[in-house]
């Protein structure tokens, strides 16, 4: 059984990674707690990450979600038994820590209050609220709405343009559930443009 | 109305693909730099990739580690790891008991003001020292003493769902959760096993810890055995599927009598060391959340229990279990060998998962 094992989690003599760059190398140093190799690594992965934390999150927390998903990744670096796996390795723990900051948000919010404080209301109330909503008012609205996951999918996807079946993996789920959601999540989205902002 | 939905769909996608446009502050990779270098790694993931490589010896100890606490072993980027001062529950993962229902997902950090879950669920009752009780929430603190007082000291440790508590105390009240001492494993910890106490739930009575049911309890075990393949999963939905999955257990008894109206058949083979082959099924879970149906084992011969260094030989030990359908989530069924995300990408561990949509 030793060898069915050592088969298994074996990894190759030879990778993609070896050969594009020493990725693989630089991988292994981290592993074994070389700060150096994983600024390294962290400057060809952070921009992208801090992306797709801006996607799923929004900006104001993207680079909180980023930097502890990172320092997560560091912890937990000596653990990845397969170092070409790396970079999706490092985008599923960046997508479970958005997943966590969503969390955290929605218990934060109570029912039925929104977060509307987005600044001092004006003296003179102005046209009609409606009228003042913008496409992207909408849209920020409707993507507020959606959950954790569907967030991530649409944001693996579209922002980060990956396959559905990569994405799907990114969250652990099946491929044909990442479809349903993502179709879901794109009927809420359109929902939110009304024919007046349509036109 | 075709080209009025397509343009709809460009708009949306447009607004996607520019929602990760924002600037990545300057400061943010000499932060995390400084950080890490402040910062130890865990060293629980180490332990299986070197177990796995014949050429390291070193290996042997973590086999039962590996095996009895996946969800800590493992190689998983947790929903959160970072040190939150209070037990702290984002999501519920029942085992499968009466008492326990499903919630939706909560916070990773502690929040007074933050609204009960509707469907909370009930902390465990009547444990006993010795018993076994599994973690159904993420990033759930170890203390030093049963209160959140200050001179309550937090350990390193996080306990993740899946992971395993054996009960040594408890439970004890103290301010305002009900805590049970324990032990659990923590790589920081001289022997690898740490003992403190661990709030059971929050003050609303939703569980961070559930107690494992024995069999009877939607559960029954059909049949047990050594060999197979390890870390691999079958589902037998019918009368059709059941040989198959019988000869994959391994299993030299008749085949059972199934109701497959009221059942379906579960058989997950796990991976023991040659020289630390106890192993025992504590219970099947349910995460009701994420739909995925897992074993809860447990190796006397590991750290947490007060055993033996083990070989790195890999062994398998199948069970076969029938499980009531009433008991498991609507639709597509994800059966996992243990709670523990399966991480990795492409690494060899789909084995591990099995999906069914149930009709």
């Amino acid at each position: 059984m030793g060898g069915l094992d050592a088969q298994r989690w074996l990894e190759p003599a030879s990778t993609s990674m070896e050969r594009s760059g020493g990725l693989y190398s630089k991988v292994r140093r981290a592993q074994e707690g070389d700060v150096d190799a994983f600024a390294e690594l962290m400057e060809r992965h952070a921009p992208e990450l801090h992306r797709l934390a801006a996607a799923i999150v929004g900006p104001d927390d993207a680079a909180d979600a980023t930097q502890e998903a990172l320092l997560s990744a560091w912890r937990q670096l000596p653990g990845l038994h397969n170092r070409d796996s790396f970079h999706p390795w490092l985008r599923t723990i960046l997508v479970n820590r958005c997943r966590n900051v969503l969390r955290d948000r929605s218990r934060r919010l109570s029912p039925g209050v929104l977060d509307f404080d987005r600044g001092s209301e004006p003296a003179d109330p102005g046209p009609p609220v409606h009228a003042r909503v913008t496409e992207q008012d909408s849209l920020d609205a409707a993507f507020e709405t959606l959950s954790p996951d569907q967030r991530a999918l649409l944001s693996l996807h579209y922002t980060m343009d990956l396959s559905i079946s990569e994405s799907a993996r990114t969250l652990g789920i099946r491929t044909g559930t990442a479809k349903s959601r993502l179709s879901s999540a794109l009927a809420a989205l359109r929902a939110a443009l009304s024919p007046e902002v349509e036109s | 109305m075709t080209g009025r939905r397509n343009n709809r769909d460009d708009r949306v996608i447009d607004y996607l693909r520019q929602r990760g446009e924002a600037p990545m502050p300057a400061r943010l990779p000499a932060e995390v730099i400084d950080a890490a270098a402040r910062t130890p790694q865990d060293n629980d993931g180490q332990r299986r990739a070197t177990w796995v490589t014949p050429l390291l010896a070193a290996a042997a100890v973590m086999l039962a580690v590996v095996v009895t606490l996946g969800g800590l072993a493992l190689v998983d980027p947790q929903v959160g790891d970072d040190p939150t001062p209070e037990p702290s529950p984002s999501s519920t993962v029942p085992t499968m008991s009466p008492s326990v229902t499903p919630r939706p997902s909560a916070s990773p950090d502690p929040d007074p003001s933050a609204s009960a879950s509707p469907e909370a669920t009930d902390e465990p009752t009547g444990v006993e020292p010795g018993q076994v009780l599994v973690t159904v929430t993420d990033d759930l603190v170890v203390r030093s003493a049963p209160s959140t007082a200050s001179d309550s000291e937090i350990y390193s440790v996080r306990l993740q769902p899946g992971d395993l508590l054996r009960v040594t105390e408890g439970p004890v009240e103290g301010s305002g959760f009900t805590w049970y001492r324990g032990a659990v494993l923590d790589s920081s910890a001289p022997d690898g096993v740490r003992e403190g106490w661990v709030a059971a739930a929050d003050q609303d009575g939703t569980a961070w810890l559930a107690a494992v049911p024995g069999e009877g309890d939607g559960w029954r075990l059909l049949g047990e055995s050594t060999s197979g393949e390890p870390y691999t999963v079958g589902v037998a939905t019918s009368s059709d599927d059941l040989p198959a999955l019988w000869a994959d257990a391994g299993i030299s008894e008749d085949l059972p009598a199934i109701d497959f109206q009221r059942e379906v058949v579960v058989r997950y083979t796990h991976a023991v060391s040659g020289t630390c082959p106890d192993i025992n099924l504590e219970g099947i879970g349910v995460d009701p959340l994420d739909d995925i149906v897992y074993s809860v084992v447990t190796l006397p011969s590991s750290p947490l229990f007060e055993g033996q260094n083990c070989t790195s030989d890999a062994r398998p030990h199948a069970f076969v279990v029938a499980v009531d359908r009433d008991q498991l989530p609507d639709g597509e069924v994800h059966f996992r060998l243990q709670r523990g995300f399966i991480a990795c990408v492409d690494c060899g561990r789909e084995s591990e998962e099995v999906s069914v949509v149930l009709p």
